[in-house]
């Protein structure tokens, strides 16, 4: 008796079971065709670690905050004039914290939103922000501080 | 075969050819075509498996391929063809490289008596029910061989599983096929279908409003998805326990033969219950058509289809629990009657 | 192989089989070895070991503040309750004061990860008795909360959200629109994933009067959490320690009842996991009504975080898995003298071997499945 009990449970909650994913197909899908289309990221999504170069000051915060080491920085200059000559992120340490970004007093350091970011090799993974450096997001504000930055680096 | 057979024997170059050589040669061509038929089927029914379990689950399926993806599975296939074939050191060398070939051929050969349309039938044969449940067992030698030449363990397990599974249900498939065979006095699957033409609004005749036969339908269905390996019963592939059961060690094209052999059967099993229950080719209002047939066998893999991705997966006594607590004495006193009940109407 | 082949007499010997740590169902890389006769398994061994990361060695080495992220990576699925009480430890230790806007963020954010974390158990303990569409309708609704937390915290694994003494961000009025939305659809979606496998028949049948664990056994292996209340123990920290603000908030604790079966049964322990997701909307609900006007997210805190020389805590938090705590000794420098971690899946796991003897292989994957493991945090 049990037994069959168990049996006409069983086919009473398979058909429910069956309805519910029946209702599903007629819900749409909520899967993003990823490379055709994109998924809205949040304001503060932390994508590629990114260094504008221009605007750090090398004050070494960041350096120190990193629970990983993962940044490498060479400076030159005293003071007002201390500018960054490499300033390494490796990629393959980096753990996407944001930890070095919270302590960067100018805000050059900061978390893009850049997710695609491909290596086809380990050393790619190495990126000398100095010689290699992002577009600049700081070049549309009126501030007048870049600008002798720029000139500062053609003179040296 | 024979009217291909007649048709060519008019050419006076194959008509030369001693009749031996003759019913090999056709007997190629033959399983050639069946075997392109098969491999069809098997890619549709894998593109439907897909995206029925993609709607299900809120996702889109494959849509890059054709359209809506129709061509992913042909290119799966052509992808499996390229991969390397990689046999395991300590497998059992030739049981591993002919495992797949036999289950795919067991799926095959069962294609033979299964009619596609009222008029073309591969081979009449006027025991075909028999020949089906027959040629359905080679599928489990397959299986256990490939779990046995895997010489993995998990492999093993699935094996013995599936030799457990497949034997017993053997039997309510057996049973349950009985009471429209009974109805109909007949072993041929055309003569069956015959006598499901015309009564009420054209369907009436079906054998399925036959109240003896509804059970048995219903419980053809249960042990046609214990004999395909569908979820529930999926137990010899059992993805989460099993890592993937028979086949762990299979890669590439071997792989490629069970996947297309467990389409190939679930279109036979339900090849078979639409010609056993839902009367075959005949539609509502006299309607006669192998298109009609078609929709029936779709509308009854979408089931299964709908099934396993719905149910989660009995455990191995359950499953024999089902098979011989429940479906066979199910069957025995569903024959008894339906034959009592036979006798009685008749006298 | 072949060769000599002497027929020997018939004799029957256990077959060891190794579960992982290549497996789909060991949630990570554990590795259980069976002892199994057919199917029944007569002994099974769990090795870990292999995701071991010197977690707590790392944390002496390093500062206090930079340790967060490292929290995270220990229980992957529930990283801000693990973030929580790493910050709640350091706080007690340095005598922080944390202000109180930080505390419901806090709660916020810490309730909504345990819905995250048990909805990935609900869908996995389906996977792993074969039903596939519930776990990807149990992620559909993760994503919803992931993505409230990636609007908070910019991390949608690894949140990285507390700090010593606050959180990363403040609260944003669309992530408290966003959770609003999220509550008035769960409810419902939860309901129909119950239909769908909570009280499926099968599913009832795999899983009820499987592994059942006493109440008295599970205290004695120290079993915590969820599953410590399936097996019948009232005991959540929530309630019986109140941290945080978790006093002001009003909320059951579901105990296992063996509705299916008997107490302490895999079936309960499934369950109770889902009640926890209906107190925790309660929990999210009061919070949103009562989210205060104003103040500080992260209290004032020194560059370097230097507790007194002496100073020790243990302090515990209830994570979705069950009690983290972490037990620290300053020596007055930056960084901690001496920290230890209990993880709770250790300690869970530690069952397996009494509770697998005389089962079958596909309950005895079932039964690891309701331990609900995070390897990460087993090994740290």
């Amino acid at each position: 008796m049990a037994l069959l009990k168990d049996i006409f449970a069983g086919f009473y909650t398979t058909i429910k079971g069956m309805i519910v994913t029946g209702k599903e197909v007629m819900v749409p899908a909520i899967t993003v065709q990823y490379p055709y289309a994109k998924r809205e990221y949040a304001e503060r999504m932390r994508g590629m670690l990114v260094n504008d170069a221009s605007t750090c000051i090398a004050c070494g915060r960041c350096v120190k905050a990193c629970p990983v080491l993962c940044i490498k920085m060479e400076y030159e200059g005293k003071g007002k004039e201390r500018r960054p000559v490499v300033f390494e992120i490796d990629y393959i340490k980096c753990c996407w914290c944001s930890l070095c970004c919270e302590v960067c007093p100018v805000e050059s350091l900061y978390m893009s939103h850049d997710i695609e970011t491909v290596f086809t090799d380990r050393t790619m993974m190495v990126r000398d922000f100095c010689k290699d450096p992002i577009p600049s997001k700081k070049i549309e504000a009126p501030a007048a501080e870049p600008a002798p930055v720029a000139e500062n680096e053609t003179k040296q | 075969m024979s009217i291909l057979l007649s048709w060519c024997q008019q050419i006076s170059l194959f008509n030369a050819l001693p009749l031996s050589i003759q019913y090999l040669v056709l007997g190629v061509v033959c399983a050639v075509i069946g075997l392109t038929m098969v491999s069809v089927v098997s890619l549709i029914a894998v593109w439907m498996e897909r995206k029925i379990s993609a709607h299900m689950q809120c996702r889109v399926g494959p849509m890059h391929v054709g359209w809506h993806g129709v061509l992913q599975t042909l290119a799966d296939g052509f992808k499996l063809m390229l991969k390397e074939d990689i046999i395991p050191a300590m497998a059992d060398r030739w049981l591993f490289i002919l495992a797949p070939f036999l289950v795919f051929s067991g799926a095959l050969l069962s294609w033979a008596v299964i009619p596609l349309s009222e008029s073309f039938v591969p081979a009449d044969l006027n025991i075909g029910v028999l020949y089906l449940l027959a040629t359905s067992s080679i599928v489990a030698i397959g299986i256990i061989m490939a779990g046995w030449a895997s010489h993995n363990k998990w492999s093993l397990y699935g094996a013995m599983r599936t030799a457990a599974q497949f034997l017993s249900y053997e039997i309510p498939t057996a049973l349950h096929i009985l009471p429209p065979v009974l109805l109909a006095g007949s072993l041929n699957l055309g003569e069956i279908v015959g006598q499901q033409a015309g009564g009420f609004l054209g369907v009436g005749n079906w054998f399925l409003w036959n109240p003896f036969c509804f059970i048995a339908f219903v419980a053809y269905y249960i042990s046609s998805l214990a004999e395909t390996n569908r979820t529930p019963f999926d137990l010899p592939e059992s993805e989460s326990e099993l890592v993937s059961g028979f086949h762990t060690e299979y890669s590439g094209i071997r792989f490629s033969f069970f996947f297309m052999a467990e389409y190939a059967d679930m279109f036979v099993v339900s090849a078979l219950g639409v010609l056993l229950f839902l009367g075959g080719w005949h539609g509502p209002f006299g309607g006669s058509s192998f298109v009609l047939y078609f929709l029936k066998i779709i509308v009854l893999m979408s089931v299964t289809m709908w099934l396993r991705w719905t149910l989660p997966r009995l455990r191995i006594d359950q499953l024999m629990g089902v098979c011989w607590k429940f479906l066979i004495p199910l069957g025995l006193i569903n024959i008894l009657l339906a034959s009592a009940w036979m006798a009685f109407s008749q006298s | 192989m072949a060769k000599a082949a002497r027929p020997k007499p018939l004799q029957g010997e256990p077959l060891i089989i190794q579960m992982g740590p290549q497996h789909p169902s060991t949630h990570g890389v554990l590795r259980v070895e069976l002892e199994t006769d057919g199917e029944i398994v007569s002994k099974a061994t769990p090795h870990i070991g292999y995701l071991h990361r010197c977690k707590e060695k790392i944390g002496e080495k390093i500062p206090y503040e930079q340790y967060v992220p490292y929290s995270d990576r220990m229980d992957y699925l529930a990283a801000i309750n693990t973030n929580w009480t790493w910050a709640m430890a350091v706080e007690k230790l340095a005598g922080i004061e944390v202000p109180a806007r930080a505390e419901w963020i806090r709660v916020f954010v810490g309730e909504l990860n345990r819905i995250a974390s048990h909805l990935v158990f609900q869908g996995c303990f389906g996977l792993d008795l074969g039903a596939i569409t519930p776990f990807l309708h149990c992620f559909r609704e993760r994503e919803m909360v992931l993505d409230i937390l990636e609007e908070l915290s910019g991390g949608r694994l690894c949140f990285n959200y507390m700090r010593i003494g606050g959180v990363a961000g403040d609260m944003t009025p669309r992530a408290m629109q966003m959770t609003q939305d999220f509550l008035t659809q769960f409810r419902s979606k939860l309901d129909s994933l119950n239909e769908l496998l909570s009280f499926n028949q099968i599913f009832i049948r795999r899983s009820a009067n499987i592994g059942v664990v006493t109440a008295d056994e599970a205290i004695a292996y120290g079993w915590t959490g969820p599953i410590l209340r399936a097996s019948g123990v009232d005991w959540d920290l929530r309630r019986d320690e109140p941290y945080s603000i978790y006093d002001q908030f009003e909320f059951d604790v579901p105990v296992g009842q063996g509705l299916k079966g008997q107490v302490g049964d895999n079936w309960d322990r499934y369950w109770v996991r889902v009640q926890e997701m209906y107190q925790s909307m309660r929990i999210l609900e009061q919070v949103i009504v009562g989210f205060p006007e104003g103040g500080e997210f992260k209290a004032k805190v020194p560059a370097v975080i230097r507790p007194p020389q002496g100073a020790e805590v243990y302090v515990r938090g209830e994570c979705p898995r069950g009690e983290v705590a972490f037990y620290i000794i300053s020596d007055g420098s930056g960084t901690p003298y001496r920290m230890k971690v209990r993880g709770p899946s250790f300690c869970n796991i530690s069952a397996l071997e009494a509770i697998a003897k005389d089962m079958v292989v596909a309950d005895l994957v079932s039964t690891l499945g309701t331990f609900d493991l995070v390897m990460g945090e087993v090994d740290r």
